[in-house]
């Protein structure tokens, strides 16, 4: 077996040499070493004001040290004598952060700073495991980063998902929560949805369901689901067949006034809401939950208390009760009822948050914030539009209308986000569906008009928008966009691959201050002292260039890690004027291969920008002969 | 709009600047053998010919026909097809020496809101939206 101490002799000689220096009280487990592992066992020392303790440790090398760190585990016994072959670690769980479910301590997190080729020592590691007992034993064991969540500590049975409604701070006290099953394998191998919320303990009962946000990325997930959760709350018996058989599950919830440490069995639950005041609840919950007490393996509690950076945290578990369900239903006494949640062992739900802030949290900084305030118009679904659509949403646009007249032909498949499960849907919806699972929070809306079915209607999709980008790749569509686009006043970037992909165009259209359409055609026919810009606009179209025709419209025969990168850059290039203002650039031509004798696109993988001006005699983008119309008087108006 | 609800329309006449600017002097009455509907009016063309010329002869050399107005019985103050169609007549045509016409919609609801619009006319152009203001 290939491991680090084959690989790395001096590292191992050294390793060991300081461990048994600095550590004399760590014993090699020559038991360990025999099949290939460094091992230690034995006690380290911890200077406290009550004077030195003794803490018992397994301290294990892994094989893929030092890519992987070294373990310490506190355990209740040590062994006595080598060889020790049927000794088993069994470790000291305690009632504190940085412990993880099966014991081993969580002492130094990743680091994506840290220097390269810089290797973290085991001495390092029993340094801050001293450190740990310390700080367990005097209280003040200290929070992990905001990324190591109480969770994290415990083992982790099963997932759910939940959305905003969760964080709603109106809901006070606590009450119950249900949650339905979307997919899993195996027992509580699963993956929920938190369906609704409601603050039964409170005076002012509050419901909140969170089917406006959930509903539309899981469209697969059971209607019933969602109606189940208002009825049960309800107090309604007609969903019953749904928990009896853990479709939807339900549980009690309480508000907690501090992060709690990491429970470790069904009585650390239970003295969470004892200690936050909520005695009198704890008897209403046995009595709400007694079916789910008395046959089901598990019950569900659940804890909300306040984020380290503002806002709310949960922290979800499952009580197991027994080894198996129960068929038939038990009638158990309240002090029975007690003792069977306070000595059930626990597990995790790993909650997932759905907020539009955490959502976004993995763009912050690189994507201008008032991108969230703004609606964006896609004309054109195809392989381009639809890889910038989501984008779009990825980097939080506030709103994407889209619109394509086209349907999903399973071919699209192999260039576009939706795959051949669309098929036959409208390519617009199809996109829209693909886009919600990314960013539900982003408003967005189909049009399925063909937009030359008359001018109302392509005004009516640009109209709302902040800006529009065109990739529908079609002449007659795109001159009346820009006619429209101009006498409306709106922004549109076209976006278009060009050469089978291999090349792409992106332009920009200010009205009144960049060159439009009409302009940029104009300038292709120039010769004199235009020459310059009009062999620089000009883009020969490769002969090899595959065109075929599906249902009578035209595919030109392109990769989609072409279409994807002429996709990336046109929505950072969108994203980076927004954030500068809009630039003097307006024209970008791109190259993957060389195109002979254009004079940009002879060098690959560059982004040639410039700015176009408009023509000043433009018919569509130039300013108006008369701009301004005075009235010498109101009178004149209204007499 | 006239008291029994249909549009109004007229003449408008000022000066072309040379800053891009119209400034409009005077604004006619339709005449009194004007069509009005709902929907259209066509103006007393003998009596708004005879308003234009006893304007322009007072003097004012530089005193121009520049456009049109009509009224709209909603706050929709877009050109309908017969305004364009309208204005891009006189826009090219020679008796009205007026190759660049304005034309001010008055949109007024039944609650009696108001909107004003402005649109410029050019030969070999789509019209376009422009601003309007008074003169204080």
């Amino acid at each position: 077996m290939i491991t680090w101490i084959t690989l790395y002799p001096e590292l191992y000689r050294l390793e060991r040499q300081q461990i048994e220096k600095n550590y004399p009280n760590l014993k090699l487990c020559t038991s360990g070493l025999e099949e290939g592992i460094l091992l230690y066992h034995g006690e380290i020392l911890v200077r406290g004001s009550g004077g030195t303790k003794r803490h018992k440790i397994v301290f294990t090398y892994p094989d893929t040290f030092p890519y992987q760190l070294p373990v310490v585990v506190p355990v209740e016994t040590l062994p006595e004598e080598e060889p020790h072959k049927d000794w088993q670690v069994k470790a000291l769980i305690r009632n504190a952060r940085h412990q993880m479910a099966g014991g081993g301590l969580c002492l130094i997190e990743p680091d994506p700073f840290r220097r390269s080729g810089e290797i973290i020592r085991g001495v390092d590691i029993l340094r801050r495991a001293e450190a740990w007992f310390f700080a367990v034993e005097s209280g003040t064991n200290p929070y992990d980063s905001p990324e190591a969540d109480i969770q994290a500590h415990m083992t982790i049975a099963a997932d759910i998902l939940i959305g905003p409604e969760f964080y709603d701070p109106d809901l006070q006290v606590g009450g119950l929560f249900y949650a339905g099953f979307v997919w899993g394998t195996g027992e509580l191998q699963a993956r929920y949805l938190g369906l609704a919320i409601s603050s039964d303990f409170s005076d002012l009962v509050v419901f909140r369901d969170s089917r406006k946000i959930l509903e539309w990325p899981f469209p697969w997930v059971r209607k019933d689901l969602w109606d189940a959760a208002q009825s049960l709350s309800q107090g309604s018996s007609g969903f019953n067949e749904l928990i009896e058989n853990d479709v939807v599950i339900r549980g009690a919830w309480w508000n907690l006034p501090k992060e709690p440490l990491p429970p470790r069995n069904g009585s650390d639950l239970l003295n969470l809401v004892r200690e936050a005041g909520y005695e009198n609840t704890i008897e209403k919950v046995l009595n709400e939950l007694r079916s789910d007490i008395s046959k089901k393996k598990y019950i569900f509690f659940a804890f909300r208390f306040p984020h380290r950076d503002g806002g709310f945290d949960w922290l979800f578990a499952g009580v197991n009760l027994r080894g198996k369900p129960r068929n038939e239903y038990l009638i158990l006494q309240s002090d029975e009822k007690r003792k069977l949640v306070e000595g059930g062992g626990i597990v995790a739900m790993r909650r997932h948050p759905l907020q539009q802030q955490t959502l976004t949290l993995r763009n912050k900084g690189r994507v201008p914030e008032t991108l969230s305030n703004k609606k964006i118009s896609l004309l054109g679904s195809g392989a381009l539009g639809s890889s910038i659509g989501d984008l779009l949403v990825k980097a939080g646009s506030g709103a994407v209308f889209i619109f394509d007249k086209d349907i999903m032909e399973v071919g699209n498949s192999i260039r576009h986000i939706a795959g051949i499960e669309s098929f036959g849907l409208p390519k617009a919806g199809a996109t829209a569906l693909k886009l919600i699972q990314h960013n539900p929070f982003s408003d967005i809306r189909v049009g399925q008009d063909d937009l030359l079915t008359s001018f109302e209607i392509l005004e009516s999709a640009l109209v709302e928008s902040d800006l529009t980008i065109s990739t529908t790749a079609d002449e007659s569509v795109e001159s009346a966009v820009n006619e429209v686009a101009t006498r409306i006043g709106k922004t549109v970037y076209y976006a278009r691959a060009l050469r089978g992909g291999a090349s792409g165009r992106i332009f920009r259209v200010i009205p009144g201050r960049d060159a439009c359409r009409y302009c940029l055609a104009y300038y292709m026919r120039q010769d004199g002292e235009q020459k310059e810009l009009s062999t620089w606009l000009n883009v020969p179209e490769d002969e090899d260039t595959v065109l075929m025709f599906e249902c009578g419209n035209p595919i030109i025969a392109s990769s989609g890690a072409d279409l994807s990168l002429i996709g990336s850059l046109t929505v950072k290039i969108v994203l980076d004027d927004i954030k500068s203002g809009f630039g003097e650039t307006n024209h970008w031509l791109w190259t993957t291969e060389e195109v002979e004798g254009h004079p940009a696109l002879n060098e690959t993988y560059k982004l040639n920008g410039r700015s176009v001006p408009p023509y000043k005699d433009c018919p569509f983008c130039s300013d108006p002969p008369i701009k301004k119309v005075y009235p010498s008087c109101r009178k004149i108006i209204y007499e | 709009m006239n008291a029994k609800g249909n549009e109004v329309c007229g003449v408008l006449i000022g000066y072309f600047r040379n800053d891009g600017t119209v400034e409009v002097m005077e604004a006619s009455d339709a005449g009194p053998n004007a069509k009005s509907t709902s929907t259209g009016c066509w103006r007393d063309v003998d009596y708004v010919q005879k308003w234009i010329d006893e304007r322009l002869s007072r003097g004012d050399e530089k005193l121009r026909y520049v456009g049109e107005w009509h009224s709209h019985p909603s706050l929709d103050t877009r050109p309908s097809h017969i305004d364009v169609e309208s204005l891009s007549g006189i826009a090219s045509s020679k008796n009205y020496l007026c190759p660049t016409p304005v034309m001010v919609v008055l949109g007024l609801s039944d609650q009696r809101e108001e909107k004003i619009s402005a649109y410029s006319f050019a030969i070999g152009r789509p019209y376009r939206e422009i601003e309007w203001g008074y003169i204080d």
